[in-house]
């Protein structure tokens, strides 16, 4: 009876938000409403402060409020124009950037259900202005903002360093509004990825005034002041949020004039995002990896599942400094015993692409599998086993069992206990060593990791902007804060270096991958596993792009139903 | 041999008592009783048999638990394909399915046999399912029974501890415990000293022993709040009265008079409980804590296979089933002793 | 009685003090700090955000600045950030020049959520638990309550088994995986509901389904025992023998009494219910309060950490006070002392 009841409400209710909806949209254009679930996770985003972000989540958002200086294109990764165009001087360490005239700041009325200019004490609209930048830059290398991005964009502007740790004041810093649309950024040393990272959101405009007036909530809908293509509507806190087109927004090449009019954006784990595609509530997810094989072989899903390139890639480290991985030859006998092409077959399934070296291909200057099919490291057990043997030799060892416990540690997910158990088995078949795995919580793992790395320790890079420089000299560089293993080799060091600061890609490419050979074989800091690779399903009545770095742009979607 | 195990973690302090003639007739008056209980004692079988199974694991698991066979994960012989219309064997339609009669329940994403794993799941779960536990209801009777009996001050403070334990941080004790036993007692150690014997212990749990241990002493409270709730209603009843006037010794009074009352609702809650440490060790598989691979655990096999119901409901749902069956087990048993152990159902079947 | 409830109200703020002194040191022992992260921060970042959270202060300094950001009111004057009104949970307007406000209660910022303070928290995403977690409970009295006295009424029949065995299946089956399973069944190939979200009563029905049906299974088969124990006390038996029905004597004797041990675990139940709970919160996306409990915990985000285990321990006080408060109307035998 109870049941019934319920059955026949549920029933009546649709109905009549059914009818209401016909009613509404009777005549007037229906607006285009995109749910997405690509690079989101459960819970909210820590921030929409550009200042202050610095994951996919964040940044995801971030790219469609505020426009940087230059943009990247999503699919080619290349350097476009942003909200300026700029004039390089001659020795490559003075930037002028022309700020586009007149592009608004925008804040969405909740009241009246647009997306309203923001005006000045004088009642005239308010425009993003070379001022609006010198402020956010400064901002960002502010030691009291303590954003955690400005030790990206500090080494790149002079002063910039100093003034974020505190030795240094803002004066001094080589960001300078010339006048209302001319901003001037000079660097310490030239280097071709600083359009790159001029572009960043952490060098974003941000509005100086709203963020004095509603202090750390200033990105909340009510308070915030945005100018990309889309406007900030709800932020519905761990749930959604909601972004709506800016009418003002002019378009440029990358970030045109959306036509899709709203984005909902869910912070649902994949889990939970492929049952609500399955039953037709969200329209592009992530698809979690316990379920691909359904997914590839189903005949409606297949055709909408894509695997798509990304910026990152999945390893092992190794200890240098802990024994028995102080010995070079231990540490390339258990890179070579790991069969990259199994895991990818066998326990990741997204057509991860099996690791030879570190850099992701696909960066500026980085090697690619095609020009160097025998850089690196991949699997071979015989190999494996004499390396063993000469490792176990010079260590004055009878046999692999005289080895003393050897630890393999990782942050307790899923993925990395799959990985690790599948990579234990194989050190036991191919070495016949036994690896004690210890799963940790990943805080914890991220600490002993950073303190006092395991023997053997899972680790992951994302490039921060697309040129080999994001992975070998931020990551491996010997005085690097990313470099757990204590990986250290003069030679690399130098190449990475010179490697940084050259014009011609050809010549870096060549570098780089002398840095990946040493890192990889000669030296065997790491073990590579996969190449990551993006998966997503997105239902057949979607237009979309495809993004190799790491954020969809949805001014580039359409859709049409 | 099973059921005088469950009486012995469950009314420890009673049992001391049974040498003393008139507890004697209680204790054997009981285990009469319980016997004549078909549920009981078939619950008491089952739990027999899962701890015999977790003993003699190496013999009964048909594959190793930790062997894997990557080419063959995901595998399902035919009887379960067939039984879950969602799983489709490859070379249909849609099909995506590797079929392998040797695994009998099917293998799981690293293709070991998911029947071995469950089997040897069977002793860290089984474990979980003791250890908190009994840490707990021992720590919970005495602190319930003091507390009610005494009343007035002592009452008072023990109650606001329990209401301070209630809100005590446990999930942060459990992160705490896991950080230090996986860091430091991972390390190296000599054979023969204490931490390692406790390591080897904890890593045969799957580094879940401690974690227990600390889960169950800090999980007391709804024992002390229901032992002393039960004392309270008890202890003002005509046959407490009557011994107090009689000038029985408080001691006397408590364990002769109170503790046989209140122990028929204290073990079925508590058999209550055994469910929510086992589904405890599931939700810390959920977040991320849980055992320490490659060890199977009931909890983590089930957490791990929810992620995939939709396409490989046997990795969830069988581990499940062998949970369900050992619930019900300590279920049954726990309302059998209920039955058995109050004294006002003595003639009553 | 009066005397009672005050004192047990002024035993409330011990029990917080303590509790927050245990969750203070215990959140600092556990290794790594809010801003351990995978990525690892070069060490003059680091330092400029242990600078901002004064993060660099000894430990002891640390606790008395936060106590005294809760305990200590504040007046501010003149313009000020609109944040500073999230910040504090009790903010006054003064009457005077220059907007004089009394502000109070300060349960700090989030680390992790930079936008955010522990009140927004509370504010926003503990109505949400609140609400699950009352109809969860509603849900687990009116399954969990009939099926036991129905189990003790016909004991050893059918119908006792019958009962017995859809809560001891409750019980048995942890949510994770009867959630999946509900949002499978009833949310992709039947779409009767929604799959995920909050909002609606739609979006109730199958996260309320999964937290009570595993509560009513406990509150089920403590029923039933403790009725079963009751049915056995003498003044039933004499109730029964003055001829009294056997419905009345269930209704007016057994149930009133039989009642005291359920009620003794509805009290934390409710605490921990309406607080919200991780699982069910996490599988469904309702944007509640529980997934703080742990994303807290993992995250080590200590301001967050301290407000939801404080807050839960309010809720609990409050909550046991109440079935102490019960106790004593059910069994006036009980006495306040």
């Amino acid at each position: 009876m109870l049941r019934k009841r319920t059955r026949w409400f549920g029933f009546v209710l649709v109905l009549a938000v059914l009818l209401t909806m016909v009613g509404g949209f009777a005549g007037a254009q229906e607006p285009k409403v995109l749910i997405n679930g690509i690079r989101m996770t459960a819970g909210d985003p820590n921030t929409l402060d550009p200042q202050l972000a610095q994951d996919n989540k964040e940044i995801t958002i971030i790219n469609h409020l505020f426009v940087g200086l230059t943009s990247q294109d999503e699919v080619t990764s290349e350097v476009s124009p942003g909200v300026s165009t700029w004039e390089i001087s001659e020795d490559g360490l003075v930037y002028t950037f022309n700020i586009t005239p007149e592009v608004s700041w925008v804040r969405y009325n909740a009241e009246t259900g647009q997306v309203e200019q923001v005006l000045d004490e004088s009642g005239s609209p308010r425009y993003v202005t070379a001022a609006d930048f010198e402020y956010a830059i400064k901002r960002s290398l502010d030691p009291a903002q303590a954003d955690p991005y400005a030790y990206v964009l500090a080494p790149y502007i002079v002063g910039g360093v100093e003034y974020n740790a505190g030795e240094g004041a803002a004066e001094d810093v080589a960001a300078v509004a010339i006048d209302t649309y001319t901003l001037q950024l000079t660097a310490p040393e030239k280097v071709a990825f600083a359009l790159n990272i001029y572009g960043m959101w952490m060098a974003r405009a941000t509005p100086q005034w709203a963020i004095e007036d509603a202090g750390t909530a200033w990105t909340e809908p009510e308070n915030i002041a945005t100018y990309g293509p889309y406007a900030l509507k709800e932020w519905a806190h761990e749930e959604s949020v909601t972004l709506i087109k800016n009418p003002f927004w002019a378009g440029t090449e990358v970030y045109p004039q959306p036509k899709i009019d709203e984005v909902i954006i869910r912070f649902l784990d994949d889990a939970t995002q492929l049952p609500e595609y399955e039953a037709g509530t969200m329209d592009a997810i992530e698809v979690p990896q316990a379920e691909i094989e359904r997914i590839k072989a189903d005949p409606v899903l297949s055709q909408e599942y894509t695997a798509g390139a990304d910026n990152c890639s999945y390893y092992y480290g190794f200890n240098v400094q802990k024994p028995p991985f102080d010995n070079v030859h231990i540490r390339r006998a258990f890179s070579l015993a790991i069969d990259r092409q199994s895991i990818v077959d066998n326990v990741t399934k997204a057509g991860q692409i099996p690791a030879r070296w570190f850099t992701r291909p696909g960066h500026n200057a980085a090697p690619s599998l095609e020009e160097f099919p025998d850089l690196g490291i991949g699997f071979d057990p015989d190999m494996a086993q004499e390396e063993l043997a000469l490792g176990l030799q010079e260590l004055g060892l009878a046999s692999a069992a005289d080895l003393p416990p050897l630890t393999l540690a990782f942050g307790n997910t899923t993925g990395h206990t799959q990985i690790a158990q599948a990579i234990q088995q194989m050190w036991a078949d191919t070495l016949g060593v036994t690896v004690n795995l210890s799963a940790l919580d990943p805080t914890t793992y991220f600490v002993t990791q950073q303190q006092d790395a395991e023997m053997i320790h899972r680790s992951g890079w994302c490039s921060d902007y697309p040129d080999a420089n994001s992975f070998l000299y931020d990551v491996f560089r010997s005085d690097s804060s990313q470099n757990y293993g204590h990986f250290a080799s003069a030679e690399f060091d130098q190449l990475v270096d010179e490697a940084r600061v050259l014009d011609d890609t050809d010549a870096r490419q060549e570098k780089y991958a002398r840095a990946e050979q040493i890192l990889n074989w000669e030296e065997v800091g790491i073990a590579p596993i996969y190449w990551y690779v993006t998966k997503q399903l997105t239902k057949p009545y979607v237009e979309r792009t495809y993004s190799i770095i790491g954020n969809e742009n949805f001014t580039r979607w359409d859709i049409s139903k | 041999m099973a059921v005088m195990e469950q009486q012995s973690h469950t009314a420890g302090p009673v049992t001391r008592l049974g040498a003393r003639p008139k507890g004697e007739s209680l204790w054997i008056d009981a285990w009469k009783r319980l016997r004549r209980n078909r549920l009981a004692v078939l619950g008491a079988v089952i739990i027999l048999i899962n701890l015999l199974v977790a003993v003699f694991a190496p013999a009964l698991a048909p594959k190793d638990y930790k062997t894997q066979v990557l080419a063959d994960n995901n595998a399902a012989p035919e009887w379960v394909i067939s039984l879950f219309p969602n799983m489709k064997a490859k070379g249909t339609e849609g099909g995506f399915v590797t079929v392998n009669n040797s695994y009998l329940l099917g293998a799981d994403s690293l293709g070991r046999d998911l029947l071995s794993r469950i089997i040897y799941g069977a002793r860290v779960s089984l474990a979980v399912a003791f250890v908190g536990p009994v840490v707990s209801i021992i720590i919970g009777l005495i602190v319930g029974v003091v507390a009610g009996f005494f009343g007035g001050r002592v009452d008072n403070i023990l109650m606001r501890l329990v209401d301070i334990m209630y809100a005590f941080p446990t999930f942060l004790l459990v992160v705490l415990l896991m950080a230090f036993f996986r860091t430091s007692f991972g390390g190296v150690q000599q054979p023969g000293t204490l931490a390692y014997t406790l390591g080897e212990l904890d890593a045969s749990m799957g580094g879940m022993l401690f974690i227990f241990l600390g889960i169950g002493m800090t999980s007391w409270m709804q024992m002390a709040r229901l032992s002393r709730g039960q004392v309270l209603s008890v202890r003002e009843k005509e046959y407490i009265e009557a011994a107090r006037s009689i000038g029985t010794p408080t001691r006397a009074i408590m364990v002769q008079h109170v503790l046989p009352n209140i122990l028929g609702p204290l073990i079925v809650a508590e058999t209550l409980t055994i469910p929510t440490y086992i589904s405890y060790e599931a939700f810390l598989s959920f977040i991320g804590l849980g055992v320490n691979p490659p060890t199977p655990s009931w909890g983590g096999m089930i957490s791990e296979g929810a992620r995939s119901i939709a396409t490989y409901p046997n990795q969830a749902l069988f581990p499940a089933l062998a949970l369900f069956f050992v619930m019900f087990a300590f279920n049954f048993l726990g309302d059998g002793l209920r039955d058995a152990l109050d004294p006002r159902m003595r003639g009553v079947d | 009685m009066a005397r009672f409830i005050a004192r047990r109200i002024l035993w409330l703020f011990l029990v917080l003090f303590t509790v927050s002194i245990i969750t203070f040191t215990l959140m600092h022992a556990v290794p790594g700090g809010p801003f351990a992260q995978e990525k690892a921060l070069p060490p003059a970042v680091l330092a400029n955000i242990n600078a901002k959270y004064n993060l660099d202060d000894p430990f002891l300094i640390q606790y008395l600045n936060y106590l005294g950001d809760i305990l200590l009111p504040r007046i501010t004057s003149g313009k000020q950030p609109k944040s500073l009104e999230r910040e504090f949970l009790i903010n006054i307007k003064l009457p005077g020049e220059g907007d004089p406000t009394l502000r109070w209660m300060n349960w700090g910022p989030s680390y992790k959520s930079s936008s955010r303070t522990v009140n927004d928290i509370f504010r926003e995403n503990l109505p949400i638990s609140f609400q699950l977690g009352v109809s969860a409970l509603v849900i687990a009295m009116c399954i969990g309550t009939p099926l036991g006295i129905m189990a003790a009424l016909k004991r050893n029949t059918v119908y006792d088994y019958a009962g017995m065995g859809v809560a001891i299946f409750g019980v048995s089956v942890p949510v994770i995986i009867t959630a999946p399973l509900l949002q499978y069944i009833f949310g992709v190939q039947l779409r009767a509901v929604p799959v995920s979200g909050w909002g609606s009563f739609q979006h109730m029905i199958l996260p309320a389904l999964a937290l009570g049906f595993t509560q009513s299974a406990l509150l089920a088969r403590l029923t039933r025992a403790s009725l079963l124990q009751v049915m056995n006390e003498d003044y039933i038996r004499t109730a029964r023998a003055k001829g009294v029905s056997e419905r009345m004597v269930v209704i007016r004797h057994a149930l009133k009494n039989g009642m005291i041990p359920v009620i003794t675990v509805i009290g934390p139940l409710f605490a921990a219910l309406v607080t919200g709970t991780f699982v069910v919160e996490t599988i469904f996306g309702i944007p509640g309060m529980g997934r703080f409990f742990v994303t807290s915990v993992t995250g080590r985000d200590y301001p967050v950490i301290m407000g939801t285990i404080l807050l839960y321990a309010i809720f609990l006080v409050l909550a046991n006070l109440i079935v102490d408060l019960i106790y004593a109307w059910v069994d006036p035998r009980i006495r306040f002392d």
